[in-house]
């Protein structure tokens, strides 16, 4: 014990910087831990009494004000918003069917809520959303084909992209709805709610605007050639090639290595007119020409691997004018 | 992954299988340029702890030219582990018994020691002269340098061209070189 504390203070003179005075301080206060081993197990005590415990909604508990949450829901956004349009986005059809089946349940003959769904508003925001991205799409990328447009809306206007938005920026517990936690789609009609909601309070950029930055950007860091699955690229290159009159399209090996090993690589380019689209790997040659088929369509669709992210501060007037075109936007709306 | 990144990462780690002809070559000065490949040393994601080396094939291993006196100075030195068995073998005589010996034990010795050693040496492919299997000859698709030109000899060039050479003059017919008392 004293050759340890002699050496303690060898270490306290001799390394000023490694002082044991300099340790750092709990900062969790002691009542914290037994505080929560109580609860827990008062809430293990009753789920084993009554089963399980359903979530309970925020609004159950006392110090609940929701026009001061609706409110905060704006603010947040940082954006203006008509207090009844936001409050009616947040009104599911379930839930004044609910109310109203509890006023007869109590006895009142004709139940009248000044309540109104979201259904009208969120048609308004879906269309929105529609001729937004769809020109968003267009301008972000010009050479991509009209399917391939096609297929990146289907996936960012999909269930599960809108459901993780509208998680994202708060809804659940403002959502009005029979169900607790609400259902996916009652999610998903919320956020076009109040995407609808904001067109009618602050005007048609700002609904632009978040559309932009909450919808677009959904395709950061998403590869977009993963999202629109080819049916027979050969086929569709040929195509092209015979559009550009690049001449026909022919796959030829350029490299290999251990071809008769289990670690076989091929490198295989795609070449038209002797001049090359582009190349591709394969443990074997088939696979290697399926890929050089895929890299040729990704370098003539300016869509490679090295693609500019896609510009999400984009002003939206460039967007609304592409929409002003009549045959453009009705060429981009249509067929959807 | 998709299947663009996943041949994107085989390519990365797809073993290449070089040749080398070690005709007229030192072999201890090769065997450092081989371990680099053997290694994987030449490649941008070579680590330590990276098994990313390739596969090198020796051919011509009994025409490696040792520098100097080697052949006869060059002692190996083996012993059985029973008592008095320690021999040192001369060079030249290594290499008559076994043509691929030098060459392998300069390579085996460059790499170095340590537990990746033995595994390393499985990618080298040694062969006393030119005739490779066609199997591994079709893995084969780069060709490492050779360290110095291969000198030409006389005897291997055709008669046709040694008669055609330019020449500043011919002896006479009847000449006969001076007799040596």
């Amino acid at each position: 014990m004293t050759l340890l504390r002699i050496a303690s203070r060898a270490v306290l003179t001799l390394h000023p910087t490694i002082s044991l005075l300099n340790q750092q301080k709990a900062n969790v206060a002691r009542w914290v831990r037994p505080t929560l081993m109580e609860i827990r197990a008062r809430k293990k005590k009753l789920e084993i009494k009554n089963g399980p415990q359903k979530e309970s909604p925020r609004s159950n508990f006392i110090e609940w004000n929701y026009d001061a949450e609706i409110y905060a829901f704006g603010i947040r956004l940082k954006e203006k918003f008509n207090y009844t349009l936001l409050q009616q986005a947040f009104v599911d059809r379930s839930y004044i069917v609910q109310e109203e089946m509890k006023q007869r349940s109590v006895g009142v003959e004709n139940p009248s809520l000044n309540l109104s769904d979201n259904s009208a508003l969120a048609k308004k925001g879906e269309e929105l959303i529609t001729e937004f991205v769809i020109s968003f799409l267009n301008l972000s990328l010009p050479k991509f084909p009209r399917d391939g447009i096609k297929a990146i809306y289907r996936h960012l206007v999909s269930d599960e992209v809108l459901l993780k938005v509208s998680q994202s920026i708060g809804t659940k517990d403002l959502i009005l709805s029979s169900n607790y936690p609400p259902m996916n789609d009652v999610y998903v009609a919320t956020l076009k709610a109040i995407i609808g909601a904001l067109f009618e309070s602050s005007g048609e950029a700002r609904a632009y605007e978040f559309i932009r930055d909450f919808i677009c950007t959904q395709l950061n860091q998403v590869d977009v050639n993963e999202l629109w699955k080819i049916e027979n690229p050969m086929e569709l290159l040929k195509e092209i090639c015979k559009d550009k009159k690049l001449g026909e399209p022919e796959p030829r090996l350029i490299n290999n290595a251990g071809q008769n090993t289990i670690l076989a690589v091929h490198y295989v380019g795609i070449y038209a007119n002797k001049k090359q689209l582009g190349t591709g790997f394969g443990e074997n040659i088939q696979i290697a020409k399926e890929e050089a088929v895929k890299d040729s369509l990704r370098t003539l669709f300016q869509t490679n691997n090295n693609m500019k992210p896609f510009n999400f501060r984009m002003p939206v007037e460039k967007v609304a004018n592409l929409l002003k075109k009549p045959a453009l936007a009705a060429a981009s709306v249509d067929n959807i | 992954m998709s299947i663009t990144q996943r041949v994107q990462q085989w390519a990365t780690f797809g073993r290449v299988w070089h040749v080398y002809d070690c005709s007229y070559q030192n072999p201890f000065d090769s065997a450092k340029v081989i371990v680099k490949y053997l290694k994987g040393m030449q490649k941008p994601i070579y680590h330590p702890m990276n098994d990313c080396g390739d596969h090198v094939v020796c051919i011509n291993t009994k025409q490696i030219a040792l520098p100097g006196d080697e052949w006869t100075k060059r002692a190996y030195f083996h012993h059985t582990g029973y008592p008095s068995s320690a021999t040192w073998t001369l060079a030249w005589e290594l290499h008559s018994k076994d043509p691929m010996m030098i060459m392998k034990k300069a390579i085996y010795r460059s790499l170095g020691g340590n537990l990746q050693r033995r595994h390393t040496m499985q990618r080298l492919h040694l062969f006393k002269d030119d005739k490779v299997p066609q199997e591994v000859l079709d893995n084969i698709t780069n060709q490492i340098r050779q360290l110095r030109p291969v000198p030409q000899r006389l005897d291997h060039i055709d008669q046709e061209v040694i008669d055609n050479f330019p020449k500043i003059m011919d002896y006479p017919e009847d000449y006969l070189p001076k007799a040596i008392k």
